[in-house]
């Protein structure tokens, strides 16, 4: 028996506003953007700088069911962040649980002694939170997808330029554009951004903030001898590209799965977004001649 | 030994009393994990294969951190050779990627 992926939505702050089913796809919004969100200093710097752009800011959070905790403070940046920048955010919180089963959990034996690394969990749980984005950038008609990844802290598997650029032309097959907005951004000007806004900073231990963003037991695990005793971490960019590539197939799957269970082609829906897009490119571009002559 | 691909700080020189420390906390939190996760398995099954991921990756890296692989306690790797690093270490040319600035 298949998976029903289609209620997976715990919290949001807004209804959803574009209905969509067969033949009434969602009209693509261009001063839109979404981002996935944490709460932490990275996240929280990169949706002060959309908002500065952008109409508005879709945050969007995932939870993966297996020891990540604390989302109510996410919940808590966005409303410090709509009270600082006048209601710019929009907030969903998305259970991830059943396509991390799928992606990785179901298999997770077999995969780590095929990869020989506790990196696939990791890697495995963002491309779920990724496939769930770019699903719910194709419901909403977003052309722009991001996330707070940081040169800083590229040691982590899901930071990598590998990882990153991969995940970029995942997306990209959907019509749907993928950026790292702060990635070259030091965490200081981070910290100074986030202090001009006046929103909570945590507490500071090192380079880290705690508390104000959801704790991952995996992930403190997987990072602790790194952390701890400055110990390399275990993956490498060829094996962590073959897992992107294998779990890219079943992303796909699931995600066809999912719209199939919405009465909706996951294949007409992705043309229908690609000709507006055209089109729209194409207004643009007219207009933009014209403002030059 | 250089840091190569595995983090800024990997192979950076730690004290010993760094080390002990570390390794209490890495065994406390690893063994407090271990024990839920055993607990936990039995009602719900689906956490069998969560347990049993914990547990060979709990042995796997318990035994590089008893061993001392990859730690540089007090600066023993500090006349050893660099890592080899399969891929050359990222710079500001290999960062003018397009995924840099999607507002762009």
């Amino acid at each position: 028996m298949s998976t029903i992926y289609t209620n997976d939505v715990l919290h949001r702050t807004h209804s959803p506003e574009q209905a969509i089913g067969p033949g009434n796809y969602p009209a693509v919004r261009p001063n839109e953007i979404a981002l996935m969100f944490s709460g932490g200093l990275d996240s929280t710097a990169t949706a002060i700088a959309l908002a500065e752009k952008y109409d508005r800011v879709h945050l969007v959070t995932y939870k993966n069911g297996y020891g990540h905790f604390y989302h109510h403070r996410t919940a808590k940046r966005v409303e410090e962040l709509n009270k600082a920048m006048g209601d710019k955010f929009v907030y969903t919180l998305i259970s991830t649980k059943d396509y991390f089963d799928e992606i990785l959990v179901k298999s997770v034996i077999q995969d780590y002694r095929k990869y020989k690394s506790g990196f696939i969990w990791f890697m495995g749980c963002k491309m779920a939170m990724h496939m769930r984005s770019a699903m719910y950038c194709l419901e909403n008609g977003l052309r722009y997808m991001t996330d707070g990844s940081n040169e800083d802290t590229n040691e982590m598997v899901e930071q990598m330029l590998i990882s990153l650029t991969m995940i970029q032309f995942f997306y990209d097959s959907f019509g749907i554009h993928f950026g790292t907005p702060v990635y070259e951004h030091s965490r200081e000007e981070s910290r100074e951004l986030i202090k001009k806004w006046g929103l909570k900073m945590g507490i500071q231990v090192m380079d880290r903030h705690l508390c104000i963003q959801p704790t991952c037991i995996a992930g403190e695990l997987y990072y602790m001898p790194y952390l701890l005793f400055n110990k390399r971490v275990k993956h490498d960019e060829d094996t962590v590209a073959q897992f992107i590539d294998e779990k890219s197939a079943i992303a796909n799957r699931i995600m066809s799965e999912y719209f199939e269970q919405k009465g909706l082609s996951l294949e007409a829906l992705v043309a229908d977004r690609m000709q507006q897009i055209t089109t729209m490119d194409a207004v643009n571009e007219s207009s933009s001649q014209r403002a030059v002559r | 030994m250089a840091n190569c691909c595995g983090g800024k700080n990997a192979g950076k020189r730690i004290s010993v009393s760094r080390y002990m420390a570390g390794l209490c906390v890495f065994f406390g939190y690893h063994g407090t994990v271990a024990t839920v996760l055993h607990a936990v398995a039995v009602p719900f099954p689906n956490f069998r294969k969560v347990r049993d991921f914990h547990r060979e990756v709990f042995l796997t890296e318990g035994k590089e951190v008893i061993r001392r692989e990859d730690i540089n306690v007090n600066g023993r790797l500090d006349e050893a050779e660099p890592m080899d690093c399969e891929i050359p270490i990222a710079s500001s040319e290999h960062t003018e990627d397009p995924h840099r600035t999607a507002q762009n």
